[in-house]
């Protein structure tokens, strides 16, 4: 699979910043080091006083359709404390869940608490990765071809936080995207509270609210986005994060039963484009 | 015979009953059988999905309801409905995935129950009444959860009935088929459970009440025993001075 990058671009006269998910050959599936550079640019756009919005985007079709499973095993390995053994020390992979997705300077984290107003524009499959960025982002404008997901949870479990989903769409909704094996098309996603909007030219809608955004004024903003947090922090988002790493950290020493779909094992046989298409292909979109 | 039959069957469990009624009258005997059922199923290293199945004509239709003594509240009727090993948390905080297949009347505890499974199917013919009249420990913060806020303060206060197309609508239930389509849609539901790993779905049921106790769901079943003494002297005409 090809290289990933995570490009920041700044319009200061129009005060939008974009963020755009670079790597179209593999649906933008998302890698650790481009989580760390996606979270670098929020954090660079947080110290921006110019700017007030920040647009997030993927190059292609898609949003996001996914965590590399490749890159998943790496980097356990390259985490401190990962390459002691021939497998990963379970410090190893809570350091690494942490540092990159759900703690304090992960790619999650760092876009749930973004000082600016957030607004993903959702194309294409927006699974794994892409449905945190969904759920994090302030506002979503979908295009009609945009479905929402988790599909790796049908192969090793619900291994992403519960509370944000449960908070965004209700509990037995959000159950069935953990447990159904199913993903949502813009359609029900709408209808479910998790898209604020579907646009048949869905980077023409989230430009043109980016735009209106951008016309609030900074405090304004700024206190909105301060009332989310102590929200965040009522609803017991950041507990959630927390059992997320753990239970996270545990499922990547699942163990399968003899008649069970070992996807570890078909990522190191296959591949990971192999094992990804095998265990998609009964993924149903509702 | 026991009331409640527990079959198990490649994967899944099925817990059965005439009507999930009893639960409503506050039957102590039926509450402990199907609690001992959900929990064995729970802890069934085959199962991956229980289903709640009731075999009469409804899921739980409207019965008088029985309320208990100020005296019994914290004790026997704490035991057989709201202690942790009681039938609503044995139900919301077991380690498979619970499913609810509803059809005809949901009153009073089928509708308390239905907020502790994880997913619902609903025939077309099902309606939901408001668990908060009858049924003391009914859990509000699941149902805030589950229907949002908003609708749970109306079922609450309003006593408010859902047809099964609203149900769907507002999340109360996840499908709502013909009922000669009922058991298919459940048991393809399960299909997609029993195809994550066993480690999978346990590590992330486990992951789920960790959750839950954040928002507040466990603390929400500690109350049910002050909720059912109230309920004792609203329900026995006390004034709420006498009270």
């Amino acid at each position: 699979m090809s290289e990933g990058t995570v490009e920041l671009s700044k319009d200061h006269e129009s005060h939008i910043a974009t963020v755009t998910i670079r790597r179209s050959p593999a649906g933008n599936l998302m890698t650790r080091a481009m989580a760390s550079q996606f979270a670098a640019h929020l954090a660079n756009v947080d110290e921006d006083d110019d700017v007030k919005v920040v647009l997030i985007r993927g190059e292609g079709d898609d949003l996001c359709a996914g965590w590399d499973p490749a890159d998943a095993w790496s980097q356990y390995v390259e985490a401190p404390g990962g390459a002691v053994r021939k497998h990963p020390s379970q410090r190893a992979r809570l350091i690494a869940l942490d540092d990159a997705w759900w703690g304090s300077s992960g790619l999650y984290q760092r876009l749930l608490h973004c000082r600016k107003v957030t607004i993903v524009e959702a194309r294409g499959r927006c699974w794994d990765t892409g449905l945190y960025l969904v759920l994090c982002a302030d506002l979503v404008v979908a295009g009609e071809d945009a479905t929402f997901g988790s599909p790796r949870w049908h192969n090793v479990g619900v291994d992403g936080d519960m509370s944000l989903l449960f908070a965004t769409v209700g509990l037995k909704r959000a159950k069935e995207l953990m447990y159904c094996n199913v993903a949502w098309s813009a359609p029900t996603a709408l209808d479910y509270g998790l898209v604020d909007r579907v646009d048949e030219a869905a980077p023409r809608g989230a430009s043109e609210l980016a735009a209106t955004c951008a016309s609030i004024m900074r405090d304004g903003i700024v206190t909105e986005k301060y009332a989310v947090f102590a929200s965040l922090e009522k609803l017991g988002i950041g507990l959630s994060f927390a059992a997320t790493t753990v239970v996270g950290a545990s499922l990547s020493n699942i163990h399968f039963q003899p008649d069970e779909f070992n996807f570890l094992r078909q990522v190191r046989g296959e591949g990971p484009e192999g094992a990804l298409g095998r265990s998609r292909k009964d993924l149903e979109i509702r | 015979m026991s009331p409640v039959d527990l079959r198990v069957t490649g994967g899944r469990a099925y817990v059965e009953v005439d009507s999930f009624a009893p639960l409503t009258s506050h039957d102590p005997a039926f509450a402990d059988d199907l609690a001992a059922a959900v929990i064995e199923a729970s802890d069934h290293d085959h199962v991956k999905a229980i289903v709640l199945r009731a075999t009469g004509p409804d899921f739980a239709p409207a019965v008088p309801t029985g309320f208990p003594s100020a005296a019994e509240a914290p004790t026997t009727w704490h035991q057989a409905f709201a202690a942790s090993t009681a039938v609503y948390q044995a139900t919301c905080f077991a380690k498979k995935v619970v499913v609810a297949e509803v059809h005809g009347a949901c009153h009073g505890a089928g509708s308390a129950l239905l907020l502790c499974t994880d997913l619902a199917v609903a025939s077309e013919d099902a309606e939901f009444g408001s668990p908060f009249l009858d049924v003391p420990e009914s859990n509000f913060v699941l149902a805030a959860l589950t229907i949002r806020l908003n609708r749970a303060k109306s079922w609450l206060l309003r006593g408010t009935t859902y047809d099964a197309a609203t149900a769907g609508r507002i999340g109360l239930v996840n499908r709502v088929v013909p009922a000669p389509q009922l058991q298919t849609e459940v048991e393809r539901m399960t299909a997609a459970v029993l195809g994550m790993p066993l480690d999978g779905v346990t590590m992330s049921k486990m992951l789920q009440q960790a959750v839950y106790d954040a928002h507040g769901v466990g603390r929400e079943f500690d109350l049910a025993d002050h909720y059912a003494i109230h309920r004792t002297a609203v329900g026995s005409g006390h004034t709420e001075q006498d009270a």
